[in-house]
């Protein structure tokens, strides 16, 4: 059941074509939000950690392409 | 022979990310990881940095039982509620900060985090940004002490129900239970009375496409829904003050608790292992 100001037809409109679905994976002992792409490299869409320093560390910017 | 083999592999890396089209290069270094790019590169590394706060964000939607297509912003249950039991386990980490920016998203998967962090024993205090709407606001409540910058809203409405519906009364039913466990957590983890929340669920002619309310900022506070207004430095602030009280807390316990058991009165209780629960608003110490 969903609760919030976005109507549930906008949430489950559709995947959009060209927006591959996310994985999460681990990379250097921290959990990643990627973007896989075709040529077996991802981009780092976000980082999860609750460390604030971790943020600081350009290894995890999003944008950045790792080898998956 | 170490350095060129790192000038070689830096080179690689490079061409691989000026030409993303073309497959990358591999390096001949088996042990050369992603992670030493930035020495490559010359840039600095930065100092190692252990805080004793930690923080967990609430944005886009909250994703529940169902995955939401990936046009949505959306945090997952299943990636926080493990960081809020490391937060809880980890004994370096002191505090949690948790800021929102949430439209609202999954009923259940929203009062799971809600129960999480209203139950966790170290200080946890909230900040919402922008918006804490719907499922965003028994969220923001959990937490011991929150705050809402001056120009976030939050938006109470009813919960709705939509598809198929083959029981009308019990469908009805249903949805004011579920719409009962989010008004009665809200108005036991905050200031405002159930009643209250009750009715500005249900106010009519402030939304133009829905019925409910929208408070902002020091409106949220004034209502008694969020402790008080303020940014990230106020946040912090309150954080660090609770968390010494709780040390204090915890120092003091651990005075009664220090005197061997054979210099104790037999006739009196043991120590004390369970600490009593505190209320932060009410501005309970031990």
């Amino acid at each position: 059941m969903i609760w919030s100001i976005i109507s549930e037809e906008d949430i489950f409109a559709g995947q959009p074509v060209d927006m591959p679905a996310l994985r999460s994976v681990d990379h250097l002992g921290k959990r990643l939000l990627i973007r896989p792409g075709s040529d077996g490299w991802g981009e780092i869409v976000s980082l999860l950690s609750t460390a604030p320093a971790d943020f600081l560390d350009g290894r995890f910017a999003p944008g950045t392409r790792i080898r998956l | 022979m170490s350095s060129t083999k790192g000038l070689l592999s830096g080179a690689a890396r490079l061409r691989n990310e000026l030409n993303p089209d073309t497959p990358p290069e591999e390096s001949n270094d088996s042990n050369d990881e992603q992670g030493n790019h930035l020495n490559d590169y010359g840039e600095l590394r930065l100092p190692e940095m252990h805080g004793n706060i930690h923080v967990i964000t609430i944005i886009g939607q909250v994703e529940g039982h169902l995955i939401m297509p990936s046009q949505n912003k959306a945090t997952k249950y299943e990636h926080i509620i493990p960081q809020l039991v490391a937060v809880e386990q980890s004994p370096e980490i002191e505090g949690l900060l948790v800021i929102l920016n949430t439209v609202g998203g999954d009923v259940e998967a929203g009062l799971a985090l809600a129960e999480i962090i209203a139950s966790m024993s170290k200080p946890t205090v909230s900040l919402v940004l922008g918006g804490g709407h719907s499922i965003g606001v028994p969220i923001a409540v959990a937490a011991d002490y929150s705050f809402i910058a001056p120009t976030a809203t939050m938006t109470i409405h009813p919960i709705r129900l939509t598809g198929m519906v083959v029981g009308v009364q019990q469908s009805f039913d249903y949805l004011e239970k579920m719409q009962d466990r989010i008004i009665d957590f809200v108005a036991r983890h905050s200031h405002i009375s159930a009643a209250q929340f009750r009715q500005m669920m249900t106010t009519t002619g402030e939304l133009a496409r829905d019925v409910g309310t929208v408070v902002v900022g020091e409106a949220a506070a004034e209502c008694g829904l969020i402790d008080e207004t303020g940014g990230l430095s106020q946040a912090m602030d309150k954080l660090r003050q609770m968390i010494e009280d709780h040390k204090a807390s915890e120092q003091g316990q651990e005075a009664r608790i220090d005197p061997p058991r054979e210099k104790a009165p037999a006739d009196k209780p043991g120590p004390i292992f369970k600490r009593p629960h505190r209320d932060w608003r009410k501005g309970e110490k031990p």
